[in-house]
């Protein structure tokens, strides 16, 4: 009885109740639509790091991660390559040689990392063979060469087909230097990779350096996420001597980014559940007022306070019920329809590759936080009729009657 | 006059109170938001870069020791001239190889004039340890203490530095740590090695030339002005003049991005707090239909009506931008003098902002212009809103709205 009341209260004035209805849709839809952008944002900036390079999971020499220095290698015999060849859980195994270095054309300098890569693996564990956009791809067979941004180029004044100096230490501490011809010309549209590494053929490096069956580290791309605790265990015991890592462990800001997107969603969750907080207790407490003689009434005829309590909660409830099922389906669908054509963001593509973000954003959003939104408001519905409830029952019912 | 809109409802506080809240909220989120970002542009642009640089025409495209610019004393003491120009530290700048024993690292070298620099970027107060350069002279060099960390540095040892000196020739040379450098942006701590302006000309083999000079001026709002007036100065077939802007612009657009990230909740925020206000506006319009008629009818005009209803609204929405202010002043004020510290976040926190090359720190800036944007974005949305009313009043009719 108490809901159909509450239930023909909210129409008895529909204006007003289509006026919180529709604030309460808006700040749902914006949350879904808002929160839906961060966790595509921050999806695309995780994907992009694990993809250009960090892979799922890397291996190393313990002491290199403590510290790059050239020394910290490992041997490339220890690895059991043509298994992982074989194992269907892997995408690609990439296995590097990593050595910071000077790179000098005839015009300048910079210092840069040189990544000595087997092609055919690098290829399948990093997009970067699908990243060329002039020349040609490394080739296993083909002596000295190196493939280089087309960020880095510029700053180098370099071209296709033009030499360039690599100078660095080999394992004995010497200076040594290597002259490599380019032969492709990359983009990643990741401002960092661009501009600090330059890749050649492992073996080339390797010979330079001194020790021809070394590397630094090898990173895997599994072809799903869900076999990488699996994948980690099998990995940490066939390579007792090195250190297995996750992505997580490798890039922390990685991990610091998935757990940011709760923080991220609790903070837009506050912020506009307080807005919507103020025009809910605005709209039930003029409700309230302007009900005086009638509720009066219904106390005099015995109605108890509990009732009264229950009937303005029982309408708030119902009013956020109203704009939460619409506001959700509208939140969804949006996300549902942005998810496949994506936002694109070109116009700040500098910026979001400052950060390795890609320029279309995909948003989406986990099905929990559907949950917790629609818990929110029902939350947020409740504390605004608080007070008008309160309102109601403390008035007296002979009074509240003489009102006009 | 006020009793219209706080007599007949509690709805106008609870306006007010909202409103308060939005901009409460919004001044909060905009000077933090503003703050950390002029914070980090202030570590990069002043401490490094200055507002304003002189380069040779090419040198911004092809960063390269051999676009030096001509620079003599003649060059810069025309340009003391300018009374908003307060220094001009000439640089000598490349990168090269630093190492010491067995360890070594890319660095940029820097040569630079003592005291103008440290007038201009306030380098001698970067200390950490050791001295500031005795004159031109001294030979010793400064090493920003990330770079010293690396190669395991300590005062007083030797560097050894490596390069690729002026037109060809070969650049090596070695200088005692005379003082170890600490920068607030992680990327400058990575790389620095300052020298005196004369003995990085030796280093690199130039003479009379130089790769750039920052201009420190008095008020960085004065950029554009000493901008244009450089220009008519320089030669500008052999200079460029480059204001700051353009030196980073990937972080000016993703200071815009951020911002635009942040405008965007902004936007939902007033949209809800409107649909409140509006709430309130409709039922003090229907409540007062009797008051209106009764106006009208003793001859107040339609115009002075609606002029009447809508200073009654803005006063509302005034009001709540007031309380506003007044409250989020002091918060923006502390927090202004006391950082926002999120080394307390933990270490992966740190680590986040120092990839993306800022200091774990966020300051609050406190402007006046947040505070009034706020007040001219409730301004025109309660002039909208108090456009409903006024329909309303258009179309009254004085007798029938008397007797209702």
């Amino acid at each position: 009885m108490i809901s159909t009341l509450a239930w023909r209260n909210i129409w008895r004035s529909p204006t007003r109740s289509w006026v919180i209805i529709g604030a309460i849709m808006l700040g749902i839809w914006a949350l879904v639509f808002m929160l839906s952008f961060t966790v595509g944002m921050v999806q695309s900036y995780v994907d992009n790091s694990i993809e250009n390079g960090i892979g799922h999971l890397q291996v190393h020499n313990a002491d290199y991660r403590q510290e790059a220095k050239v020394q910290y290698y490992f041997s490339t015999d220890v690895l059991p390559l043509a298994q992982w060849k074989t194992d269907e859980r892997l995408q690609g195994v990439a296995v590097r040689t990593l050595v910071q270095a000077m790179a000098g054309s005839s015009r300048a300098t910079r210092g840069v990392v040189i990544k000595g890569v087997d092609p055919l693996g690098e290829s399948q564990a990093t997009p970067l063979s699908r990243q060329i956009v002039e020349g040609e791809y490394l080739d296993a067979n083909k002596k000295n060469c190196l493939i280089i941004s087309k960020t880095l180029a510029g700053k180098l004044k370099v071209k296709l087909r033009s030499k360039i100096v690599l100078t660095f230490q080999d394992l004995e501490g010497h200076i040594t230097a290597g002259a490599f011809r380019i032969v492709g010309i990359f983009d990643t549209g990741n401002k960092a990779i661009d501009e600090g590494n330059v890749f050649v053929n492992r073996l080339d490096i390797n010979a330079l350096l001194g020790n021809s069956a070394m590397a630094h580290e090898v990173s895997f791309l599994l072809k799903d996420i869900t076999t990488l605790p699996a994948m980690k265990a099998a990995l940490t015991a066939q390579l007792p001597e090195l250190a297995v890592e996750d992505y997580k462990e490798v890039a922390p800001d990685l991990q610091l980014y998935e757990g940011q997107i709760q923080t991220s969603a609790n903070i837009f969750m506050v912020i506009i559940m307080l807005a919507l907080l103020f025009g809910i207790i605005n709209t039930m407490l003029m409700a309230v007022l302007e009900r005086y003689r009638e509720l009066g009434m219904l106390m005099a005829v015995g109605m108890n306070k509990a009732r009264v309590f229950g009937m303005i909660l029982i309408e708030t409830l119902l009013l956020a019920m109203i704009a939460l099922i619409p506001g959700l389906l509208l939140g969804w669908g949006t996300v549902a329809w942005l998810s496949t054509t994506g936002i694109d963001l070109s116009a700040f593509s500098g910026g979001l590759s400052q950060f390795g973000m890609s320029t279309v954003v995909y948003p989406k959003l986990q099905a929990a936080l559907y949950l917790q939104f629609a818990m929110a408001v029902c939350l947020t519905a409740i504390l605004g009729a608080i007070y008008p409830a309160w309102k109601a029952i403390r008035l007296k019912p002979v009074e509240a009657m003489r009102k006009i | 006059m006020l009793g219209g809109i706080f007599g007949a409802t509690n709805g106008g506080l609870s306006s007010v109170a909202s409103i308060a809240f939005a901009v409460f909220f919004a001044v909060f989120m905009q000077s933090i938001q503003r703050g950390a970002w002029d914070h980090m542009l202030d570590n990069v642009v002043n401490f490094y870069y200055g507002y304003v640089q002189v380069q040779s025409k090419d040198y911004f495209d092809n960063p390269s020791i051999d676009e030096a610019m001509t620079w003599n004393e003649q060059i810069e003491s025309s340009m003391g001239a300018n009374p908003e120009i307060q220094g001009v530290a000439p640089r000598l700048e490349s990168f090269a190889l630093a190492s010491t024993g067995d360890e070594t690292t890319g660095v940029l070298v820097v040569g630079t004039r003592p005291a103008p620099e440290s007038a201009l970027t306030h380098l001698e107060e970067r200390l950490v340890a050791g001295k500031y350069w005795d004159g031109e002279d001294d030979t010793g060099a400064l090493v920003a203490v990330g770079v010293a960390e690396k190669i395991g540095l300590q005062l007083g040892d030797t560097l050894i530095l490596i390069s690729q000196g002026y037109r060809g020739a070969n650049a090596a040379g070695k200088y005692a740590v005379k003082g170890l450098l600490k920068f607030g942006s992680p990327d400058l701590n990575k790389q620095m090695v300052y020298l005196t302006f004369p003995t990085a000309s030796w280093f690199f083999a130039t003479e009379g030339v130089a790769t750039s000079a920052a201009i420190q001026i008095k008020d960085k709002t004065d950029e554009p002005t000493v901008t244009q007036w450089l220009q008519t100065q320089l030669d500008t077939t052999a200079y460029a003049v480059i204001p700051w802007q353009e030196m980073i612009p990937d972080l000016v657009e993703a200071k815009m991005l951020d911002a635009a990230g942040n405008n965007l909740v902004l936007a939902v925020l007033y949209l809800i707090i409107s649909f409140g206000v509006f709430g309130t506006i409709l039922m003090m319009t229907r409540e007062r239909q009797y008051e209106f008629g009764v106006l009208m009818g003793i001859g107040m005009q339609r115009w002075q009506l609606g002029w009447m209803v809508w200073m009654e609204i803005i006063f509302l929405g005034l009001l709540g931008v007031a309380m506003g202010m007044l409250l989020s002043f002091p918060l923006v004020y502390y927090f202004q003098q006391n950082p926002f510290d999120l080394s307390a976040m933990g270490q992966e926190a740190v680590a986040t902002y120092e990839k993306f090359g800022m200091e774990p720190i966020l300051p609050a800036a406190l402007d006046a212009d947040i505070f009034l944007q706020q007040a001219v974005i409730v301004f025109w949305v309660t002039t909208l809103l108090a456009v409903y009313p006024y329909l309303k009043i258009r179309k009254l009719a004085p007798v029938s709205a008397m007797r209702s």
